[in-house]
């Protein structure tokens, strides 16, 4: 095994220990599907066994990772794109969700709606409310501004509002 | 429970249920379980390689073609060309749009007779739905062309019938999410691996997707499968610009664009607000009314999605046809009223989609047009299509 590997190994065994699963789960939150997520996740993890002696820190191995995961799940998502534009029925499932009988908010139509989100806007909703992230990371995670996070998961919210309370009416 | 806790607490019980483990890289690696569709795929590999020799032919067109899955295409950077040569793609690209158009049924059957040997008899709407001949001329929305025809969904509703069908057919074939996975893996490739020369050209399009597709489409087009890629993903390649064709309309940047317009969001607003007031509602719930929707008001997809939005609420998209024109007429006339056409014009100019910058930006396409214009014309020549 080369050197390097050698000397990062015990740091980089603590860091999958930690973070493979989480990673994994952020891939499969903005692709929707566990297998791909695990993918992505395994194809990410790997690289960064490779090059885990280029970075300085656990942070900076964590924000490369992060980073490297969307990028990933969104080349994914364009090839996906494919399957959801020649499968029609595949395309508006989320649109055939019913709202609760009560009229309490049905988390399978919501978690539909927040994949039918812009991609950019549900990168940032994952982001902030599943991994909690201040807005800062974020921006680092999506190398945008921390305005453009903070009006981007605004009009999430209002989207999201928005359509299930259209879909309620 | 506040909305943001709602959502908050859906993401984090929709992650657990995702019970993922990976396998550590420094471990020798054991063998990873076979993908459902690895095994058609191999066979559809063969296939393709069969079908592709028909395809080529003996000693004509096999110039370009090569082994399929190892081709990788590097697109020339659009400063190598001069002025001199935008013309000329100009020109050609009418031409290899309807040549595209013509070479449909060669690609249908070589897909098809790959995903049959493959074991998958039955298809859905995909091969043909997914192309060039399934797009509209865009022009915005007026209340004279509302009034007339809506908005023209009778030209798509009859292709929409016959691929809906079509989708039912594939459903009942493969009833279950496993079968279903395993055609589209043989078809275009596993959604979770991206293909090893998965090819990125200036628009973003991927140029190489794996399974049926895309193996039968490095066959017929091999270097200049990129170049088809890249049409295909400028929906608007035939825009008429200063008295000729040229292309763009990419619209995401477009729809960021409108995203970040504080005047749009509002000119958005009193759209949707007129649109109910005049009992359009219904018309709305599945969705936002789309950002610059009447821009790109042929587009086939948001027609699409209009017929998708009837069907939620319960209405027969196939012969409300009043219905249609009611509603785009109030479109129509909202988008006038209420600033929506001039803001969202405006945006159309200040995203580069105005015919000035159109014309600034053709170097980009000149291998595109010119790779595809070589290649169509010598599969029709190889067809026999005239």
């Amino acid at each position: 095994m080369p050197r390097a590997r050698a000397d990062a190994a015990p740091d980089f065994a603590r860091f999958f220990d930690e973070q493979s699963a989480t990673l994994a789960r952020l891939s499969y939150l903005l692709v929707g599907d566990v297998e791909t997520g695990r993918d992505v996740a395994q194809d990410v993890m790997t690289e960064l066994y490779r090059r885990w002696h280029r970075f300085g820190s656990y942070g900076q191995a964590l924000g490369y990772a992060r980073t490297s995961v969307v990028n990933r799940s969104r080349n994914v998502l364009r090839h996906k794109g494919v399957v959801d534009r020649v499968d029609p029925l595949l395309r508006h499932e989320a649109a055939r969700h019913a709202p609760a009988a009560d009229g309490s908010l049905d988390r399978q139509v919501l978690l539909a709606k927040v994949r039918l989100l812009p991609r950019r806007q549900r990168e940032v909703v994952v982001l902030r409310y599943w991994l909690d992230l201040p807005e800062a990371e974020i921006a680092e995670v999506l190398g945008i501004s921390r305005g453009t996070v903070k009006s981007t998961a605004a009009k999430a919210l209002a989207r999201l509002a928005e359509t299930l309370g259209e879909e309620a009416r | 429970m506040t909305f943001e806790d709602e959502l908050r607490s859906a993401l984090h019980d929709e992650a657990q249920r995702a019970d993922i483990r990976l396998e550590y890289p420094g471990d020798p690696a054991p063998a990873r379980p076979a993908r459902s569709g690895r095994r058609a795929l191999a066979a559809a590999a063969a296939t393709v390689a069969l079908v592709g020799g028909v395809l080529w032919g003996a000693g004509t067109g096999g110039g370009e073609a090569t082994p399929a899955g190892r081709h990788t295409v590097v697109p020339r950077h659009p400063q190598e060309h001069t002025t001199k040569d935008i013309p000329a793609a100009v020109s050609a690209l009418p031409g290899v749009l309807a040549d595209l158009k013509a070479l449909a049924p060669v690609e249908d059957a070589a897909i098809a007779e790959c995903m049959r040997t493959a074991g998958y008899p039955v298809l859905p709407a995909a091969p043909r739905s997914y192309r060039v001949d399934s797009r509209h001329e865009r022009e915005a929305l007026t209340v004279e062309r509302a009034r007339a025809d809506g908005y023209g969904l009778a030209a798509v509703r009859a292709q929409y019938l016959r691929d809906a069908a079509d989708n039912r057919r594939f459903e009942h074939a493969y009833p279950s999410a496993e079968e279903r996975e395993s055609v589209y893996a043989a078809l275009i490739g596993s959604l979770g691996v991206l293909p090893e020369n998965l090819t990125t050209g200036p628009v973003g399009a991927d140029a190489n997707y794996g399974g049926c597709i895309g193996q039968v489409r490095q066959q017929m087009y091999g270097r200049a499968e990129l170049a088809r890629a890249q049409i295909d993903a400028w929906p608007g390649a035939d825009l008429p610009v200063g008295g000729r064709r040229t292309t763009d309309i990419p619209r995401t940047p477009l729809i960021e664009l409108a995203d970040r317009s504080g005047a749009f969001v509002a000119a958005n607003r009193a759209w949707a607000a007129c649109m109910r007031s005049d009992g359009a509602r219904d018309l709305v719930v599945s969705r936002m009314p789309a950002p610059a929707e009447p821009v790109l008001a042929g587009d086939p997809d948001h027609l699409m999605e209009r017929i998708s939005a009837w069907q939620a609420t319960g209405r027969d998209a196939g012969s409300d046809a009043a219905f249609e024109r009611r509603v785009a007429v109030a479109d129509a006339a909202c988008a006038t009223r209420t600033g929506y056409r001039d803001v969202a014009r405006r945006l159309v100019t200040e995203s580069g989609l105005d015919p000035a910058s159109l014309m600034r930006k053709q170097p980009e396409l000149i291998d595109v047009v010119l790779d595809l214009d070589a290649a169509v014309s010598r599969l029709k020549k190889q067809h026999g299509i005239d």
